[in-house]
């Protein structure tokens, strides 16, 4: 079913106030057999995240929180307290009641609700993170907070508030441990190991050990293999401001169109094994024991060689988006879904699965809530 | 001896100039690259505010080419940016990031470069601020 845009205007005039994305739906309705689109006229939707019956919207246009049972929803922007609307990654404390949102260029924001209205504050350099543009926030067994920001990582073990317990990690600091200081993926594995993907690669931290792996160890399909599906990306998602990088690079043939360096997206599978999805060196997945990596591209079924989500749904399949749709991988075999059909653009930046089984995929423009059964 | 000293004196009396521009040299090259590593990313390569993050943030960066703003980028102002930020908007404080000299530095940079001030000697980094 597809439904109404509603209007970006009254989503800036009502920004405090739920409203209905359904004006005609009051009440919760049957699971629809086709997907649902929900165009709310952003950019693109860069994070999904559920909660319950909440569905958290990281976009370029604000936070958005939906009420999926009732369709009701609660825009966030600069009248909220954020500095930037862009958000990159929704994350929820382990409190229960606290998300923290990474910023593009607005820092580090906690969001607390109170009686249905958010209490924000903002964390910045002055409280010691590396960076304003923060990319993926993770929690640890212990509690520490740990950050990916655009000049190294941070962790925060205690008091937020205490610059003492901000810890920053860079290039410099770690003696080339970290990759590199552009952070967009954090990952916290069982052991309580923090993997980071870089523009330059993969970083582990084990206690006070680094480890990484580049191009060179196998990370991300050769220049050879992709030749062909190489094309100009660069100013659909890319900016100038990645050029730096491109010097620091190891693999190959690396350009603006093509490094399978660069971690866009990053997944720690149900074994516990590392999936890593690349800028058009397809999806590698890391033997966390050997060390090894096996690449798919689309000689293997998928839809394009630049991966920008991974998500696990419950039966451990692999759900992939792609800058041209979505395919999923059951470890034997890549599907396409929807490639087209359903979605609301090709880009699918992000993905995630709700309690009542809805699978729902962000990209350009808005979210599209697909039944899983018509997944199949 | 007689012919040697007004010579001499042409050479004394540019010395100090000399010394100056190495000075501001020196200043303009770290300022730079302080520029690039902590500003650039919001205010642009060029200054002129034009950057990827400047449709997503609350306040849009400065421009620091538009001749009409020169007046309010006094140095001790600009200073004051740097150090403890603009509450409220995307410009962060860098008070424990950046050096006195680091922070004239690039204020040398953004007003010679960016802003097409002229100046002969590097901005001090001697201010009440610090005090």
């Amino acid at each position: 079913m597809w439904v109404d845009r509603f209007n970006p205007f009254l989503l800036l005039i009502t920004c405090l106030l739920s409203f209905n994305l359904f004006a005609a739906t009051t009440e919760p309705q049957p699971q629809p057999a086709a997907p649902e689109v929900f165009d709310i006229g952003v950019d693109h939707v860069k994070v999904l995240e559920s909660a319950g019956s909440k569905l958290y919207l990281g976009t370029s246009d604000g936070f958005y929180i939906l009420d999926i049972l009732t369709n009701d929803a609660l825009l966030l922007d600069y009248d909220n307290g954020l500095i930037s609307k862009s958000i990159h990654s929704v994350t929820q404390d382990p409190d229960g009641k606290t998300l923290w949102l990474g910023t593009y260029g607005g820092g580090l924001a906690k969001l607390v609700m109170q009686g249905g209205m958010p209490k924000t504050e903002i964390y910045n350099v002055r409280h010691g993170l590396n960076d304003s543009f923060v990319y993926d926030v993770e929690f640890d067994k212990a509690g520490n907070m740990w950050i990916g920001t655009w000049s190294g990582a941070n962790m925060v073990s205690g008091d937020i508030n205490k610059r003492a317990n901000w810890t920053k990690y860079t290039v410099e600091n770690t003696n080339k441990g970290l990759s590199d200081d552009w952070v967009y993926a954090v990952e916290i594995d069982s052991k309580q190991r923090i993997w980071f993907g870089t523009e330059v690669g993969v970083s582990l931290l084990e206690g006070e050990k680094w480890k990484k792996w580049d191009h060179n160890d196998g990370l991300g399909a050769g220049i050879d293999i992709v030749r062909k599906d190489v094309h100009d990306v660069k100013t659909a998602l890319r900016g100038d401001h990645h050029e730096t990088q491109i010097s620091a690079q190891t693999a190959p043939g690396a350009n603006y169109n093509y490094n399978p360096n660069y971690v866009v997206s990053m997944e720690l599978g149900p074994k516990e094994n590392l999936w890593v999805g690349t800028w058009g060196g397809g999806l590698s997945l890391f033997d966390v024991k050997s060390e090894t990596f096996t690449n798919y591209t689309t000689r293997d079924g998928l839809p394009s060689n630049f991966v920008l989500a991974l998500q696990f749904d419950k039966e451990g399949v692999l759900w992939i988006g792609t800058i041209k749709g979505l395919a999923s991988f059951d470890g034997k075999t890549i599907k396409q879904h929807y490639q087209y059909a359903g979605l609301l653009s090709r880009f699918v930046y992000s993905m995630t699965f709700s309690d009542d089984g809805s699978f729902w995929v962000g990209g350009r423009k808005g979210v599209t809530r697909i039944p899983t059964a018509a997944n199949e | 001896m007689n012919k040697i000293t007004p010579l001499l004196f042409v050479t004394l009396l540019l010395i100090p100039p000399m010394v100056a521009s190495a000075d501001l040299q020196e200043s303009l090259q770290n300022g730079k690259k302080i520029y690039h590593d902590y500003c650039s990313v919001c205010h642009g390569d060029k200054g002129d505010g034009q950057s990827f993050v400047r449709n997503v943030i609350k306040i849009p960066p400065l421009d620091f080419t538009d001749k009409k703003l020169v007046d309010q980028f006094s140095v001790e102002r600009m200073r004051w940016a740097i150090l403890l930020g603009k509450p409220g908007t995307a410009m962060p404080s860098w008070r424990f990031d950046l050096t006195a000299l680091q922070i004239s530095d690039v204020i040398t940079y953004i007003q010679k470069e960016l802003m097409g001030l002229e100046l002969e000697e590097p901005v001090s980094p001697e201010a009440a601020i610090y005090k």
